[in-house]
């Protein structure tokens, strides 16, 4: 099958209406944010899709798949289009882009049964912004929440700024729709809890695309008491100090919906108006009132646990007022990609890693000790540091945030800097026992790993791609590695 | 020119430690014909005149039409070596250039551009000469691709210690110079301890006082000699800069964010009366009342005026991030607890439009004006 050909077929399934072939929109489905830079500058090294289209319902996905199944078609999948990792890189001549813009309906809001079901295309924005006119939430606030759409956030195992105390978007689905690319359409129902054999929601929660398509989500809910909610900060001598703080939270018992600690360059960023070039650990507390109360009580005696620690309290007005600017919208995005055009830079990457208590601040060491030592483009780097944002009983994340200098031509820049450091980040956290990926999902850049990753458990993985997407249509080269990707990698 | 001009023959002359070379190898990478690198760790501590001798004792020994340096050296960051090896070679001179004509150069007689503040003029130079260019120039290097980036170019480049050069060991270094660089900063803005003062008389005769002590409130003409001094550098002319300046080399700029998006215009009337420029927070380009070209920035301009006056501007992170060097921080806000009220100097508790007219009124009264009742 050649382009002509698809898009003939696709035109046999869908309207006109609903296949996008304008070569800029074309252009920018090629890759994601994790290109921003190299997209910005025009100077993509990947191919475009040959399409964009956007089915209205899961029969029109299904006849989609089977058609791309027959004909060997990459499918990649896209909702909300937010992704930081490759996986919606496109790395196959031969592809089409399936975006869920028409799955756009909010199904159900279930106030009495708490749960709202949604379609993939859904903002997930559009959904709390109704929640909250009714008292309730979704408890999750990715930083993207105002762009980020459901199918989007449960392909890739999102996670929210609030999850210490709501989870991750794992923890909030009860039932979801998805398609297969033989066209199978499966429903997993919606209840409180199942014993029926393994949890079969996680062979779509997390797919990133790559065995399915997810079509409809159903989400827990919350109520919400946004008067109630309280902030504490405080300036804290080093990372680690921070961290025995949060655990010290963590196994009492409490839930703050935010527990963070933030390295000294990393607090610039956020803090600068008082960090003092210190640390800074901060918590929000939310709920219902006895609830805020305990945990404030909580906070404030671990606090008191770990005070030889501690430097001084911050003004809970300040912890305030951070909160209230902490998400980005369509503009900043679109102001970033303008900024990248204008000033040739760009403001940084990321990289999230897990692990237990104990070896979080080891790993933090290890990298920073080894990015400064080792990494060839170290004068290069304006600021590295990083925070820890995500806490649970057993261990917490790391956020490795960086920036540099780019003394190289935009296409190269994600081989010569950021690749690198990834690399070293990933390398000493797999090491260590940890994972190399706390909620940005694998995508293609850290394919390279998966099998590390998972070790023995990949036998799993590997099984799962085999028997749902035999032919490899879904997603090239997203978290299954695929030595014909290799060469946009390295 | 390279490109242009292949027969043009380019060489690189650096003086610093051997770090340099991977900068080195990436001119050669994109076309330089030679590097030399003037490098010996008797050199280190040399001060600008020192290093300026350093150059000029290599640069006898070759031959060359044209130096084109830049406006300051990389660790030292004073403006001084480009003016002192010209006194040193004997040749013209000229700093601050913003555009070379490169076909002029190339046939011998060089057209520059030379920023003049609010003017913009055009000189016509004798080769040789020494020209140096301005931070803010048009003519920027491409990158070198990864492909080039691997090439081995380690044969055309030339590290030259003392031994070679020959200059007597205490005439270099530490011990030759008169004068020692103690530390090199761009910071970003620190925190200060604010004043904070209200929206009324008695807080807007403070505002005004603060500018008065620092010489902000001047009439500021443009530099503008009646002849050129030189023998052969010839103004060919001079006009307002074009295109009408970039905000990055205003002195005073007035800038407004969301808590402003109502009454945006309004900041044109106090930057003429300031003599500054008015510039723009994210957010008020968000809302569309700000050109993009003027946003203040990690995603718009970096700038270093002198006196910044923020109105309505919450001050996250990725705006402080474009602001460096800055002598004086003035904002006007509503929350006292705004970030960008903990990098200010002054802090006006109030309304933008109302701070608009009541200091534009003091600024027209002159210095003798009295307290007006309230």
């Amino acid at each position: 099958m050649n382009a002509d050909d698809l898009l003939a077929a696709l035109r046999e399934i869908l309207d006109l209406s609903q296949i996008n072939t304008d070569l800029d929109a074309l252009y920018d489905a090629a890759a994601d944010r994790y290109k921003k830079y190299a997209k910005a500058r025009k100077v993509l090294d990947v191919p475009s899709p040959i399409a964009i289209v956007y089915p209205a319902s899961v029969e029109e996905v299904s006849r989609l798949l089977v058609m791309c199944n027959e004909h060997r078609v990459n499918v990649i999948p896209r909702a909300g289009k937010t992704a930081t990792e490759g996986g919606l890189e496109n790395w196959k001549d031969l592809s089409v882009v399936v975006d869920s813009q028409n799955l756009d309906r909010i199904l159900k809001i279930d106030p009495y049964n708490m749960q709202a079901t949604v379609q993939a295309g859904v903002r997930l924005q559009d959904l709390e912004d109704k929640l909250r006119a009714m008292g309730l939430t979704t408890g999750h606030s990715p930083q993207s929440k105002p762009v980020a759409k459901f199918g989007g956030l449960v392909a890739t195992r999102s996670i929210g700024q609030f999850s210490t105390l709501y989870g991750g978007i794992e923890d909030m689905v009860v039932g979801l729709e998805c398609v297969f690319p033989d066209g199978h359409v499966s429903r997993i129902k919606n209840v409180p809890r199942r014993a029926g054999g393994p949890d079969i929601r996680h062979i779509a929660i997390g797919n990133e695309g790559a065995l399915c398509f997810i079509t409809e989500v159903t989400v827990k809910l919350f109520r919400y008491f946004g008067e109630n909610h309280r902030f504490y900060g405080y300036l804290v001598n080093d990372v680690d100090t921070g961290i025995r703080v949060l655990r010290e939270v963590m196994v009492n018992g409490y839930r703050p919906s935010v527990a963070r600690v933030y390295s000294e360059e990393d607090a610039r960023q956020h803090f600068y108006h008082f960090y003092k070039d210190k640390c800074v650990l901060l918590f929000m507390a939310e709920g219902n009132k006895h609830i805020v109360e305990a945990t404030c009580q909580g906070i404030e005696e671990a606090v008191q646990t770990h005070a030889a620690g501690i430097i001084e309290r911050v003004d809970s007005e300040l912890i305030e007022g951070w909160f209230n600017h902490l998400n980005w919208s369509q503009k900043d995005i679109d102001d970033e990609l303008a900024g990248m055009v204008e000033n040739d830079s760009h403001a940084g990457f990321t990289t999230e890693i897990s692990a237990d208590w104990e070896t979080i601040p080891e790993i933090y060491r290890n990298v920073m000790r080894r990015i400064k030592s080792e990494f060839a483009r170290a004068d290069d780097l304006t600021m590295l540091g990083g925070h820890s944002s995500h806490s649970y009983i057993n261990g917490t994340n790391m956020y490795f945030v960086y920036n540099y200098t780019i003394r190289c031509a935009p296409e190269d820049e994600l081989r010569i800097y950021h690749h690198p450091l990834q690399t070293i980040i990933v390398e000493e956290t797999l090491r260590l026992g940890g994972s190399m990926c706390h909620h940005h999902g694998i995508g293609k850049y850290r394919s390279e790993w998966t099998v590390a990753e998972h070790g023995s458990a990949y036998y799993m993985l590997e099984k799962l791609k085999a028997s749902f997407d035999p032919n490899g249509i879904m997603n090239f080269g997203t978290i299954f590695p695929q030595e014909e990707g290799m060469r946009y990698v390295r | 020119m390279k490109a242009r001009w292949p027969d043009t023959y380019v060489e690189v002359v650096a003086l610093g430690p051997l770090v340099a070379i991977p900068a080195l190898e990436d001119l050669l990478r994109l076309g330089a014909d030679k590097a030399t690198l003037l490098s010996d760790p008797a050199f280190a501590g040399s001060d600008s005149l020192v290093r300026t001798r350093i150059l000029a004792e290599y640069l006898r020994g070759v031959s060359f039409d044209c130096i084109l340096a830049g406006a300051q050296t990389a660790d030292g960051a004073d403006a001084e070596v480009p003016p002192h090896l010209a006194d040193l070679l004997a040749l013209p001179q000229v700093s601050n250039i913003i555009r070379v004509d490169e076909a002029s150069l190339v046939e011998g007689w060089p057209l520059v551009d030379v920023d003049e503040g609010r003017l913009q003029a055009t000189y016509r130079i004798p080769l040789p000469a020494v020209l140096s260019l301005k931070h803010h120039h048009a003519q920027v290097l491409p990158h070198v691709s990864l492909r080039d980036s691997r090439a081995d170019v380690g044969d055309r480049l030339h590290v030259i210690d003392n031994d070679q050069l020959g200059l007597p060991a205490h005439e270099v270094g530490t011990q030759g110079s008169l004068t020692q660089v103690v530390e090199v900063l761009d910071p970003p803005v620190r925190q200060r301890e604010p004043r904070f003062v209200r929206c009324n008389a008695e807080g807007i005769e403070q505002v005004h006082a603060f500018l008065q002590s620092r010489g902000l409130i001047t009439h500021t003409t443009a530099f503008s000699p009646s002849h050129v001094q030189g023998e052969q550098v010839v103004l060919v002319g001079r006009r307002p800069k074009d295109p009408p300046g970039d905000i990055r080399d205003a002195e005073i700029l007035i800038s407004g964010g969301g808590g402003v998006a109502g009454s945006f215009d309004e900041l044109q009337k106090l930057a003429a009366v300031m003599g500054g420029r008015v510039t723009a927070s994210r957010r008020a380009v968000d809302l569309g009342v700000a050109a993009r070209a003027i946003q203040v920035g990690q995603s718009g301009r970096t700038v270093s005026p002198r006196l910044y006056i923020a109105l309505g501007i919450d001050g996250a992170g990725q705006h402080i991030e474009g602001l460096r060097n800055i002598e004086s921080i003035i904002s006007v806000n509503t929350n006292r607890h705004a970030p960008i009220c903990s990098i200010s100097d002054i802090v006006v508790e109030g309304h933008a439009r109302e701070f608009i007219e009541r200091l534009c009124r003091r600024i027209n009264e002159g210095t003798t004006a009295a307290l007006e009742p309230h």
